[in-house]
């Protein structure tokens, strides 16, 4: 649940494929489609004398290269950082606490009140720990339009009714809310996985 | 201040996609990266990597010369094909095999396979059974439920249906399950 721009990312993967699709297709059709070929050859042609006309035409004073190939270079910079952007991009948005409000209700330019994530996450870890039923817990919290949503995952034993987790996770989350006077949006997770079908079973035969 | 509460539930239960983009996004600098270094290379009077520039658009521009020309029907169809596949990652719902359980005042997200594991162990409990006799697979509306009885004991196929609705009913989910139950008419022996 970061700020991950799934809609960007879509965007990105859709546009990755169609070019990919274009040009193997444009490849693959060389054989079977003799027009296409015999455009792809008049193209070659044009390019083979409007590309050498160009690097000839705009050479760099004391070498034997074109300013074009210096542009071709830029370009390809450009697109590697626009490559890390999107990378540097995905994931993000947590949140350093889990409440902020401003101390007085009437005034909202008064001093705030902040609860770090790190305090909710030590409570609910301390408490979720001790259970026998979970073998792992994470806490954290993120920044869902502007607001801080608490984000506890759980991972149950196997057989373990999720009903159970929901309502004893729940009571640790209202006790916290008792202790910071407001209960903070919560998204609870749980999850299955291979530290669940690994970890020893409870059950006495 | 409302909880953008309906966001959260959809973004849990649903992929980001950002493996893919990742990836893509790498390697599609590291091409740049090789193509930028031939050029600098060029530039420099320095022998190439792999290709100058010069060759490599060469052989761009005589594809349809070259031989064998099926190697190049079969590379450009795998490449199209990996573009067919990307559009369609990228244009599907990417569902993850996870369901929203209904609690107010708290977006709840419970994996599959806790529910499957769940219902396992409450069938197994009511039938009597040994761990590992019910078999329970869930999808995104339908769980169904296999009970092996052990050999010579029968099991209480009406207690176990009424075990699993039950089961199902409390959690109540988004989008609701609806469930088979089979019982094998063979039986293993018990462990």
């Amino acid at each position: 649940m970061n700020d991950t721009n799934r809609a960007l990312n879509r965007v990105f993967i859709f546009l990755v494929g169609l070019v990919l699709l274009v040009a193997g297709a444009g490849a693959a059709a060389l054989e079977f489609w003799p027009w296409w070929a015999a455009r792809w050859d008049d193209a070659r042609t044009i390019t083979d004398t409007v590309v050498a006309d160009a690097l000839t035409a705009t050479p760099v004073p004391g070498t034997d290269f074109s300013w074009w190939l210096l542009a071709a270079v830029l370009v390809l910079l450009l697109v590697v950082i626009l490559m890390v952007v999107i990378i540097a991009n995905v994931g993000g948005g947590g949140s350093r606490e889990i409440y902020r409000k401003p101390v007085s209700e009437q005034d909202a330019s008064s001093d705030r009140l902040l609860i770090d994530t790190s305090f909710a996450a030590e409570a609910l870890k301390h408490s979720l720990d001790k259970r026998p039923d979970l073998v792992g817990t994470t806490v954290g919290a993120f920044t869902v339009k502007r607001q801080p949503v608490l984000h506890v995952g759980v991972t149950p034993r196997q057989g373990v009714s999720p009903r159970l987790i929901m309502e004893e996770a729940g009571r640790l989350i209202d006790n916290l809310a008792q202790v910071v006077g407001d209960a903070p949006a919560t998204c609870l997770t749980i999850h299955s996985g291979l530290r669940a079908r690994l970890g020893h079973d409870q059950r006495v035969r | 201040m409302k909880t953008p509460y309906a966001r959260i539930v959809r973004r849990e239960t649903h992929s980001p996609r950002t493996v893919t983009t990742i990836v893509l996004a790498s390697v599609i600098a590291l091409a740049c990266i090789y193509l930028g270094t031939e050029l600098v290379l060029r530039m420099l009077g320095q022998p190439p990597l792999l290709a100058t520039p010069a060759d490599a658009f060469g052989w761009v521009a005589a594809l349809p010369t070259l031989q064998p020309q099926w190697a190049i029907t079969v590379g450009g169809t795998l490449l199209a094909l990996v573009g067919l596949l990307l559009m369609v990652h990228a244009v599907r719902s990417g569902r993850l095999a996870r369901h929203q359980m209904m609690h107010e005042g708290r977006a709840v997200i419970v994996d599959n396979g806790v529910l499957a594991s769940s219902i396992a162990r409450r069938v197994e409990t009511v039938a009597r059974l040994p761990q590992g006799q019910a078999a329970v697979s869930v999808s995104h509306r339908r769980a169904v439920v296999e009970v092996t009885p052990t050999s010579g004991i029968p099991v209480d196929d009406a207690a176990i249906r009424s075990a699993v609705a039950e089961e199902i009913g409390s959690y109540d989910l988004r989008p609701a399950l609806r469930h088979t139950v089979r019982v094998k008419t063979t039986g293993v022996i018990g462990s």
